[in-house]
């Protein structure tokens, strides 16, 4: 580069500042991080001591942040819109099932090696599977742009529970895959352990906390990294980003595979703690709510997405059971019969759908919309704006 | 050899002897019936400013896609640096490249219709332009080793120093839409030299700019290719400008060369003059250029391009 030589030092400097600045952008979100798992953690603690009962409800909810923060992945930050992402939870979940369960066909046949049967090395290769598979069903599909690759990944969605459920000689069709292996007990010091038994839900709660951080940790790394520029960059115009040196192909199966690689951890977790998965635990409304989490909280941005999660999921294990009582008083005080007899859980999808309405009606970036992803839905400069507005208030205030 | 190439010190300045950094030998690009290229051969010397001209719908844009691979070429072949970058020819003996390979074999371009990223900040723009000579992986990015960060301050000083030197520095964290219309066409500049490219290809640069600004971008074109040891190819519509800049220029109409050489040949060839004004506007032109001494349809002619 025939740049002076004497403006080298502060262009170092200035990068570092820059550097810095974001830096401490990062620090501050990590505090908060840390200081919202710390609470989170105290948790079952809570419920266990004043016997609130909902560790049940919320590790499955759990579950579902993290699949809402690789579908992010593949939607906020790439820009592909995928209508199938239940697929790779099933395949996650069906792999621990696989290596794990005495029933499966796998173990039967003697093909799983003793030490691959357990859930802790289950799960790793789950979540490598998984990523795997985003590869197998990336590859065809990603030369299609927007609505097209949308419909194919909606008919993948619906083709591996299908296949599953069909595949009854590996898979034992509707009736699943059950006796799937915990996690061995983690033995600490003295006589202390952790075990993971179906009592232990606070242990379990633990488990998904701790893996949640570490999706958490893994995604923002990649967000902030060349691969996460190249998203953006193709997200925003492909034609651009190809004329820059990025390879589409390439950058777009990156986001797929690790897309997917997550909903392999969340599937083989989740299938280790229900203990037993079948085909009906994947339709393709999964596919929706998990889409509706990362719309509603923002797309692009992993922190907006786990609070969408957090309210979607609440709403959709707790709250809404948790609102018949009212209703049903309500119902009885006014003598309305049809109230009484209703319950607010057959109106999930009514809700999550009218929600999605006046998401994208009100505020088209997501409760926390990221900073690029909102001006992208925004066509005018918001600016602009501003400016003219501020030009007519100004103009009315001297008439 | 030796002796002959030190003669040589002022490369741009005569053409011919150079080794040509660019050279399309009968490209030929179809659509359906439509003939937009026309077996083109044009061959660029490596350090020159080289200009290709033409009225709308000439093909100028076509050709230019072609050479970054984002259409392939119906027959013909591209040569880049010796070598064939492209080539067309039945399912044996053809080469393609899309458009990433284009840019990391040296050849970076900008755009008509400006096409930054446009709600990423100017210095990540340029970065992008970095991209494919990073290395940084998805396993890497996770685990971010030394030699990932290191990668990754040297790409942030380097853009630093890219925005500077395109007058952009103050502007390093601003979004670019927010940019003006000059300095976002200068950020594109700045994004594709990041690549370090051996041949800029500028796609009407000057397109949309008043008087003033179009010379601010001419003096630019002309320090970067001083500058850089580089290559441009640029499309042009005005032609006081493609005429003031260029060592070397091809005129396209109705897909076909009509004309290249040296600016000075090019400007008093009626073929061209015909082109562009058409039949019997060659001898007027030729009249008026003898008076004024100025090029025939000095003021841009067209502005859009088909």
């Amino acid at each position: 580069m025939a740049v002076p030589a004497s403006s080298a030092p502060s262009v170092a400097a200035r990068a570092e500042q820059w550097f810095q600045r974001h830096q401490e952008d990062n620090r501050q979100r990590l505090k908060w991080v840390l200081i919202g798992s710390a609470l989170v953690a105290i948790y079952p603690f809570i419920d266990e001591w004043l016997n609130i009962g909902l560790l049940g409800s919320l590790i499955p909810m759990f579950v579902f942040v993290i699949l809402a923060m690789g579908l992010n992945i593949v939607v906020g930050y790439a820009g592909l819109l995928d209508l199938g992402y239940v697929a790779f939870f099933v395949i996650g979940a069906y792999s621990n099932a696989f290596l794990t369960s005495p029933n499966s066909v796998f173990v039967q046949e003697g093909w799983v090696p003793g030490w691959l049967q357990y859930f802790w090395p289950a799960m790793l290769l789950s979540w490598i599977v998984a990523a795997i598979s985003g590869v197998l069903i990336g590859a065809p599909t990603l030369r299609l742009r927007g609505d097209y690759l949308a419909i194919v990944t909606l008919g993948f969605g619906e083709i591996v529970p299908d296949f599953f459920t069909n595949a009854q000689s590996v898979t034992r069709g509707p009736r699943g895959i059950g006796q799937i292996g915990a996690p061995t007990t983690v033995p600490l010091w003295g006589d202390n352990e952790i075990t993971f038994s179906t009592l232990d839900q606070r242990n379990w709660f633990l488990l998904v906390l701790v893996i949640g951080l570490i999706s958490l940790f893994m995604i923002t790394r990649l967000h902030d990294s060349r691969l996460g520029r190249a998203w953006q960059a193709v997200r925003e115009d492909e034609l651009a980003a190809a004329s820059m040196g990025v390879n589409l192909v390439r950058t777009k199966l990156w986001a797929f595979a690790l897309g997917a690689s997550f909903s392999g951890f969340a599937g083989s977790v989740y299938a280790g703690y229900v203990g037993v998965v079948y085909p009906d635990q994947f339709q393709f409304n999964v596919s929706v709510v998990i889409l509706c989490m990362v719309i509603l909280g923002g797309l692009g941005n992993v922190y907006g997405v786990i609070i969408g999660a957090i309210i979607i999921g609440g709403f959709d294990r707790i709250l809404a059971e948790a609102l018949n009582t009212p209703l049903h008083w309500v119902g009885e005080q006014l003598s309305l019969q049809f109230m009484v007899d209703h319950s607010v859980t057959s109106d999930r999808f009514l809700i999550f759908g009218l929600s999605l309405v006046l998401i994208m009606l009100l505020r088209p970036g997501g409760l926390f919309p990221s900073r690029t992803r909102a001006a992208e839905m925004h066509p005018e400069d918001d600016d602009i704006v501003d400016q003219e507005r501020e030009e007519l208030a100004n103009v009315s205030g001297r008439v | 050899m030796v002796a002959e190439a030190g003669t040589h010190a002022e490369p741009a300045a005569r053409p011919g002897k150079v080794p040509a950094i660019l050279e399309t030998r009968n490209v030929t690009r179809r659509f359906g019936g439509l003939v937009a290229v026309d077996s083109v051969s044009i061959s660029i010397p490596k350090g020159s400013i080289a200009g290709v001209i033409g009225p709308n719908g000439a093909g100028k844009t076509t050709l230019f896609n072609m050479i970054a691979g984002i259409y392939q070429p119906s027959d013909g072949e591209i040569l880049f640096d010796g070598q064939v970058m492209m080539k067309a020819g039945g399912s044996f003996g053809s080469k393609s490249r899309r458009p990433d390979q284009v840019m990391a074999l040296g050849i970076a371009r900008t755009f008509q219709n400006i096409r930054l990223f446009a709600n990423m900040t100017a210095i990540e723009n340029v970065q992008i332009g970095m991209h494919c000579r990073m290395k940084t992986s998805a396993l890497g990015a996770i685990l971010r080793n030394s030699d990932v960060r290191e990668e990754e301050s040297r790409s942030r000083v380097k853009a630093i120093e890219l925005l500077d030197y395109v007058g952009l520095g103050g502007h390093a964290e601003a979004t670019a839409k927010n940019l003006s219309y000059g300095d976002q066409r200068r950020l594109e500049v700045a994004r594709a030299l990041a690549s370090d490219p051996k041949l800029l290809l500028l796609d009407e640069p000057t397109a949309g700019m008043n008087p003033q600004e179009t010379a601010g971008m001419t003096e630019f074109i002309y320090k970067i290719c001083r500058e850089h040891e580089l290559t441009i190819l640029l499309i042009e519509h005005d032609m006081k400008v493609v005429m003031g800049i260029s060592d070397w220029v091809a005129v396209l109409d109705h897909g076909q060369k009509i004309a290249d050489g040296n600016p000075d040949e090019v400007r008093g060839n009626p073929q061209v003059i015909e082109a562009y004004l058409g039949k019997g506007a060659a001898e007027t032109a030729e009249q008026l250029a003898s008076r004024q001494g100025d090029v025939p349809g000095g003021r841009s002619i067209g502005v859009d391009d088909a």
